[in-house]
């Protein structure tokens, strides 16, 4: 976990803030202020840019007419966001598989991107581990897929991708050993996930 | 770092424009007022009765192409409600979802014809049994925007403040319990209006017309729609009318349900299960509030008629669905 949570430098915290915003709507504001980034980057890996924009805003509309059913035990509020995302990609499935067996057979993103010049190099260089990547996780069952990325990508607990997507942590475990072995079967070896203790 | 954490990780962040755009509709979210049920507003604002008369009896995009499905079998009773909301569900689910496949925000509308009984004089809340109007009436598939023809060819476009909308039952998890919280957290957060206030209506019955609302105005996915037909038989009161009659004298089996001064229909059809409309019926004579014009505020204390019993309260027959571009758009333009 060496990203730093934006919450951790604010002085209120999250379920501080969605409590305000109970009789305070705008105080949520605070909330997406904090968050868009990383939940439309989210998206974005996962269904492309154009997609995000509109998901991501959906994401905290959604978030704003639940925000009465926040637990307020949970004084971060990134995975409750993440889950909702997480819900709202759902539907679009067969959109993500398609964006994912694009991206496995030209080894670059099929979804019109802003430019990425300086990026470009980089990108040839993993061009082939992303084939490998997209592949996988496009072969992937979407609940296995879901908790993989959550976890890697959202860097949820297994406790939290549990609450979001409302499954035992057993389910949740399961789901992300099938996923890891996917993977670890398109790279050719070790287990791509696997955190170096 | 390893190959997952690092895949798309070049993604670009964000655009300024698309993040102020989406924190541009979240305000306008926020300054929203707070959210009234279909019927509060269908009593409180007499000249727009008929408008949200349309809004509690549109279609749904489930019902694109839903024509071709075939039900279970042909048989016209139904044991109970339980087993008419197992078969409705399953048509449900076998529906195509293809309106329903991108995020419920931007994009296309889904276009309504329907036939409805019009008010008989207003402000009195009954029906003309011998009258009808055609109307037209586009969603916006996330359920949030509706648009008719203001009737001198101009198209008004009006925000469905009806509480639930197609998005938030469309959150996971997709059950029949979980919809019918839903319904009932909606209810159980809105205070009654004062028609409801005077009819004395139970919970269940205004969580009944809260998914009459949803089903006949909000575009739902087939999983919504089939949990809500399961839920439909959860509600106590609920049962199986076997032969219902929408305003286009199409024949179908019915959701009813029977409170102390109204009895409520959601008509599907016997084979298919398809959406076909809904009636209402005043079961008792009733005082009705006086609620005056457009503008004027509810005024419970004051009453301005009655409402006999066997008086319709609503009848309306969907006649055709189809997901278009823009609203204004009719089929085969």
């Amino acid at each position: 976990m060496t990203q730093t949570h934006p919450a951790e430098t604010a002085e209120v915290d999250d379920a501080e803030l969605i409590r305000w915003s109970r009789d305070d709507p705008e105080q949520l504001a605070g909330l997406f202020d904090r968050y868009i980034e990383q939940i439309h980057r989210f998206v974005a890996r996962r269904l492309g840019t154009q997609a995000a924009d509109d998901i991501a805003a959906e994401t905290f509309l959604t978030a704003f007419r639940g925000r009465a059913s926040y637990d307020p035990a949970q004084r971060l509020a990134g995975p409750w966001l993440y889950g909702i995302a997480t819900n709202l990609i759902a539907k679009h499935r067969r959109g993500e598989e398609r964006f994912l067996r694009a991206l496995s057979r030209t080894g670059t993103n099929p979804l019109p991107e802003p430019p990425m010049a300086d990026t470009v190099v980089g990108r040839v260089a993993a061009q082939e581990v992303d084939h490998r990547l997209a592949e996988a996780l496009a072969s992937m069952s979407s609940g296995d897929r879901d908790v993989l990325l959550l976890v890697a990508w959202g860097e949820l607990t297994y406790e939290e991708v549990a609450a979001v997507l409302k499954v035992p942590i057993g389910t949740v475990r399961s789901r992300l050993h099938r996923a890891r072995k996917k993977a670890r079967i398109a790279l050719g070896g070790d287990d791509p996930t696997r955190e170096v203790a | 770092m390893d190959e997952i954490k690092q895949f798309l990780g070049s993604t670009p962040v964000i655009t300024r424009e698309a993040k102020d755009a989406a924190r541009a509709q979240l305000l306008q979210a926020m300054r929203e007022p707070l959210p009234q049920p279909a019927r509060r507003r269908t009593f409180r604002i007499p000249r727009l009765a008929w408008r949200f008369g349309i809004a509690a009896v549109a279609a749904s995009a489930l019902l694109v192409g839903y024509g071709v499905v075939g039900g279970d079998d042909q048989s016209a009773a139904y044991a109970d409600v339980k087993e008419l909301g197992e078969r409705a569900a399953k048509a449900a689910e076998r529906g195509p979802d293809d309106a329903y496949t991108r995020t419920p925000s931007p994009g296309q509308w889904l276009y309504v014809k329907e036939s409805i009984a019009p008010l008989l004089a207003e402000p009195r809340p009954e029906v003309d049994r011998d009258r009808r109007e055609t109307l037209e009436t586009w969603y916006s598939l996330d359920g949030k925007q509706m648009a008719i023809d203001d009737g001198v060819g101009k198209l008004a476009i009006e925000e469905v403040n009806t509480g639930l909308k197609s998005a938030d039952l469309a959150q996971e998890p997709v059950t029949p319990d979980a919809v019918l919280a839903k319904v009932k957290a909606s209810v159980a957060a809105t205070p009654a209006s004062p028609f409801e206030q005077g009819r004395g209506m139970p919970e269940q019955e205004r969580a009944f017309h809260t998914i009459s609302t949803l089903m006949g105005g909000q575009p739902l996915t087939p999983q919504v729609r089939a949990a809500l037909f399961r839920a439909l038989p959860k509600i106590d009161g609920v049962s199986v009318k076997q032969d219902a009659v929408d305003a286009a004298g199409r024949h179908g089996v019915a959701f009813a349900y029977t409170g102390s001064r109204e009895r409520s229909e959601i008509i599907v059809d016997a084979n298919d299960y398809r959406f076909l409309g809904l009636y209402g019926e005043n079961l008792a004579d009733q005082p009705f509030p006086n609620e005056g014009g457009l503008a004027a505020p509810a005024l419970p204390s004051g009453t301005a008629g009655t409402v006999k019993a066997g008086a319709p309260l609503m009848w309306s027959a969907q006649l055709e669905t189809k997901v278009v571009d823009k609203p204004g758009t009719r089929p085969q333009q």
